[in-house]
């Protein structure tokens, strides 16, 4: 045989070492195409800048948890969360408004964010992630559908619920223990709003004219309070209230008696620091403001007082549905490239997965999102007697009340500012007369919608 | 395609030969251009790039700092200046002294209520994020600590974003603050702790006749009671004018925004730039961070420890490794900073892999190329000649053109002599043919002669030569025959080695033998003898 002819042996041989050179060729790429299914690199880190709003002013536990995730998943993951901006859920929407617009003076719009679904509505849905497109069905079903439906802008999952959180009454323990001492007046008493409107005109009385409670949320206890006693459809559609709904005028001039008298204030801006200058013995806020809240009173001569933190379920009217609102902000990320939007995905999924989310919520005073977390919350050890104070009266509140989602008009936390900045202005000095104090507030809020 | 070969023989390809000295002399000129470029700074290694980047990158960084503590000592002084006349104005206006004021709300309050306008408006025009002043003096000397507590001002920005002006009081009188439109902070409080304070006892010992600019003081980084903010204060010292100090004041920078002012504009992909207390190490707990514009930020935790290599500076913890440049950097006399800009280990070692592995790329694709090149211009430039060699070996140099000067001229060189070669055959051939013609005529005349010789000569004599040779020895046939060929005596003598005497003896013999009485008579039988035989004897 000539050197340059193949055998039939040579030939099969050839075949076979050209199938195998195939196999391996298909293999390299099939391997390359996986590892292609991710754009994360650890080699290569994304950074997301991101605002929040858990402990704006004080300890941050979210600043822990980033900083638990950027050493953890995301150093393993190529991902870095930095955090620009703390700020509070009020302002937050108007600030992001602003980084959008490009204002001058305002910090850079963030990747992540957290805010109301009105705000995310106001930026603009198209411009967010619709986190339903990066988890699946059985993911979705992990977290509590009430708070998941609270996320939705039309279509779209907009705001991905980390934490939510209610109104509660915090009250100053030493303080009230001496009143209710004098005046017989107990916690019970503060169950419904007719013995907690009772408290605090006795209160008025024996401390010599200081006021009950500062509230932080007036509007949403006049809802609240008129929806339990049968109020609906009292949204007009100019996107303010029906002034003509007599339970809610009923509901409104029932606080705006109590404020007329001085009995209870408007939060300067949030109840806790009245609390802790002893200007009040009680504020209704959110049930994160725990996380404001100091250990001690303080006085004007700088002596202080233990604060003896309890925490009781909002008041309710004594007849009705028992409603508390549902408010809290969710996690938003603005759509840049698709690498930062699976680097947001993961960052939520960890965030939200069932252990972390408890440990967070412990910590910030909010309820967590996740049904696992929910299920563990009654066998969690609190860090101190008001946290383990908080989380019974939201267990209690879950166990009785019904949860209502506030409003998601445009521009409803701008006009209730201005509600509470015109109030706050009014009730520096009273009238004698109560009825030209309730008067004049309705107009008030009448002109603010 | 056939490649020179570099066979081991005596004797080499021209073109091989071409080839070597072309590979050599590209060599030879790479090696001196790299030597060249390395020697003139051309040929940078990644050590020399990173530090270049990082001391550019660290030059900006501390003009932004310098600046910034300039700015911030001017002012503080001049808020110092502003707070100390309104307190001894407001001494000699209530005919007080200054320890008056301990334990007196209404006199405090009434300062404070002037401290927040002044401290409000020094706090918005100034880049930091809060504005504080403290006096030695407190509202309540009477309780615990009391020492410790000191009555003051501390208004901060609710928020980084210039956009936001709403300021928040951190300590003083809540009540105060509302009314001048300072909501209290979250975490308030009505007075400070001297404790949390850490230049505090430092400042309050300032000597009197100090310049404020010189008082000027930095703390590290501390944290905030209740707040997971940390802060830098820059504080200078309330000095009266009879040389009383009366508290300090100054302005607070906080991590978040220091972290968003001085974020860097970067080529690199991941840098911290750190501002901490000058040391050996640096513990972060105590130091600034900013990464890059590009949002980067993941500064390391626990102590730094700190080492340099060359002009490079390696930072290291249980869990990091960094590699970057340092300087120092002095508030005051005293207070000194240390500004680190550093950039993973990893990215460096990785840049240092990158760049290695693109010189060995560069090398190859230069070898090969310089091989290609030299293969390829070697044959360019054989190829002609060995065309010519060819034509020449062909013998086709005659009418042949390479369009190569020298050859052409080789070919014109060949053809004439071709031409001369010509002429010398001709020339000799007709030589030749005289030559014959001679040869022919002295034949003739050779013959004639020795027929008329052979007539004159004794027939027997002529007949005892012819029987006389037939008995002569060995030696003497030879003799006889070097007689025959011309030779002399002497040469003969010399040709066999004999002497002379026996030579005689020989041709004694050769005469007797062959019948003949001298040498001449045996030539002259001899010649006729040839003529006769055909020339042999």
């Amino acid at each position: 045989m000539g050197k340059g002819v193949a055998t039939p042996k040579k030939e099969i041989k050839m075949k076979k070492t050209a199938l195998l050179l195939f196999a391996a060729l298909l293999a390299i790429l099939c391997f390359v195409s996986c590892n292609k299914q991710t754009e994360l690199s650890p080699n290569s880190p994304v950074t997301l800048t991101m605002w929040h709003v858990y402990g704006e002013q004080a300890d941050s536990p979210m600043n822990r948890l980033v900083e638990e995730f950027n050493h953890t998943e995301g150093a393993a993951k190529g991902i870095i969360i930095n955090v620009t901006s703390m700020s509070n859920a009020s302002q937050i929407g108007p600030q992001l408004l602003d980084a959008q617009a490009n204002v001058p003076g305002a910090i850079d719009m963030p990747d992540l964010f957290f805010c109301h679904s009105n705000n995310a509505a106001a930026l603009g849905v198209e411009n967010l992630l619709d986190w339903k497109d990066y988890f699946t069905e059985d993911e979705m079903k992990a977290y509590v559908p009430e708070f998941v439906e609270d996320g939705m802008v039309g279509d779209a999952l907009a705001v991905f619920p980390v934490s939510k959180s209610t109104h509660l009454l915090f009250v100053a323990g030493g303080q009230f223990e001496r009143f209710s001492k004098d005046t017989g007046v107990t916690y019970d008493t503060l169950a419904t709003w007719d013995g907690f409107f009772t408290a605090a005109e006795k209160y008025h009385a024996w401390s010599g004219g200081k006021p009950f409670c500062a509230i932080d949320y007036l509007l949403r206890c006049v809802e609240l309070n008129a929806m339990s006693k049968g109020a609906a459809d009292f949204m007009s559609d100019n996107g303010w209230y029906d002034f003509s709904n007599e339970k809610l005028m009923a509901s409104w001039e029932e606080f705006a008696c109590a404020i007329a008298k001085g009995h209870v204030v408007v939060s300067d801006m949030y109840s806790n620091t009245q609390v802790m200058t002893g200007e009040v013995v009680c504020g209704i806020g959110s049930s994160a403001s725990i996380l404001y809240y100091n250990d001690t009173i303080t006085y004007e001569d700088n002596t202080k007082e233990t604060m003896q933190l309890s925490v009781c379920p909002l008041p309710q009217p004594i007849d009705g549905k028992k409603l508390v609102t549902q408010a809290g902000v969710g996690l938003c990320a603005y759509k840049t490239t698709s690498q930062k939007a699976e680097a947001a995905v993961v960052f939520a999924k960890w965030l939200t997965e069932s252990d972390r989310n408890l440990a967070f919520v412990a910590e910030t005073g909010y309820m967590p999102v996740h049904n696992g977390a929910f299920e563990s919350i009654g066998t969690y050890e609190f860090k101190n007697e008001a946290y383990a104070s908080l989380y019974a009266a939201l267990t209690r509140t879950k166990e009785n009340c019904t949860a209502v989602s506030e409003p998601s008009i445009g521009g409803y936390y701008n006009k209730v500012n201005a509600l509470y900045a015109g109030l706050r202005t009014m009730q520096k000095e009273l009238p004698a007369d109560t009825a030209t104090f309730v008067n004049e507030s309705i107009e008030l809020f009448k002109s603010v919608g | 395609m056939r490649f020179p070969s570099f066979r081991n023989s005596k004797t080499r390809h021209l073109r091989d030969k071409l080839f070597s000295y072309m590979l050599v002399m590209t060599i030879v000129i790479l090696i001196v251009l790299g030597l060249s470029m390395l020697m003139f700074g051309e040929f940078p290694t990644t050590e020399d790039t990173t530090v270049a980047s990082l001391n550019l990158q660290m030059e900006v960084f501390n003009r932004e700092i310098v600046a910034h503590q300039e700015e911030l000592a001017m002012r503080s002084t001049g808020l110092s200046e502003s707070l100390t006349r309104a307190i001894e104005s407001y001494l000699y206006t209530n005919s007080l002294i200054f320890d008056d004021l301990n334990d007196s709300p209404e006199h405090l309050n009434n300062l404070h209520s002037h401290f927040l306008s002044t401290v409000s408006d020094a706090l918005l025009q100034s880049d930091s994020s809060g504005a504080f002043v403290l006096l030695d003096a407190t509202v309540n000397t009477g309780l615990d600590h009391a020492s410790l507590s000191k009555s003051g001002v501390y208004l901060q920005k609710s928020s980084p974003s210039l956009a936001d002006s709403t300021l928040l009081l951190l300590r003083g009188n809540a009540k105060l603050g509302k009314e001048n439109g300072f909501m209290p902070h979250r975490k308030w409080g009505l007075e400070f702790s001297a404790a949390d304070f850490p230049s505090y006892d430092t400042l309050l010992q300032t000597s009197s006749d100090t310049p404020l600019d010189k008082a000027y003081r930095v703390t590290e980084a501390v944290m905030i009671p209740g707040t997971s903010e940390r802060v830098m204060l820059a504080a200078v010292p309330l000095i009266g004018k009879n040389g009383d100090i009366y508290g300090i004041c100054g302005f607070e920078i906080a991590e978040t925004s220091f972290k968003i002012t001085h974020a860097q504009p970067t080529m690199l992909e991941r840098m911290i730039c750190l501002f901490s207390p000058a040391g050996e190490s640096i513990d972060m707990s105590k130091t600034f961070c900013c990464g890059t514009e590009d949002g980067y930020f993941l500064p390391p935790s626990g102590i730094l420890h700190t080492k340099q290599e060359g002009e490079l500076c390696i930072f290291e913890n249980a869990d990091n490794k960094y590699i970057g440049v340092t300087k120092e950097f002095s508030v005051q006399e005293g207070n000194n900073f240390m500004l680190s800009l550093m950039i993973p280990y990893k990215d460096y070692k990785d840049a240092v892999a990158t760049s290695t592995s693109r010189i060995v790329v560069l090398v190859i694709l230069l070898a090969v190329f310089a091989v290609s090149c030299c293969y390829f211009f070697s044959k360019q430039f054989i190829a002609p000649i060995m065309k010519g060699l060819e034509q020449i070996h062909r013998s086709e140099h005659g009418s042949a053109y390479s369009g190569i000067h020298e050859i052409d001229d080789l070919f014109a060189f060949l053809a004439e002599k071709d031409k001369d070669y010509e002429v010398t055959i001709d020339a000799l051939n007709s030589e030749k043919e005289e030559m014959q013609e001679k040869m022919e005529k002295v034949q003739a005349e050779i013959d004639r002669l020795s027929y008329s010789r052979k007539k004159e000569i004794d027939p027997d004599d002529y007949e005892n030569f012819l029987i006389g040779i037939k008995s002569l020895t060995k030696t003497e046939r030879n003799i006889f025959e070097m007689y025959l060929a011309g030779k002399t005596a002497q040469e003969i003598t010399e040709t066999i080695g004999i002497k002379e005497s026996t030579l005689k003896f020989h041709n004694h013999n050769i005469y007797e033998k062959l019948g003949v009485s001298s040498r001449k008579q045996m030539l002259r039988f001899a010649a006729i003898y040839s003529s006769s035989e055909g020339g042999n004897i």
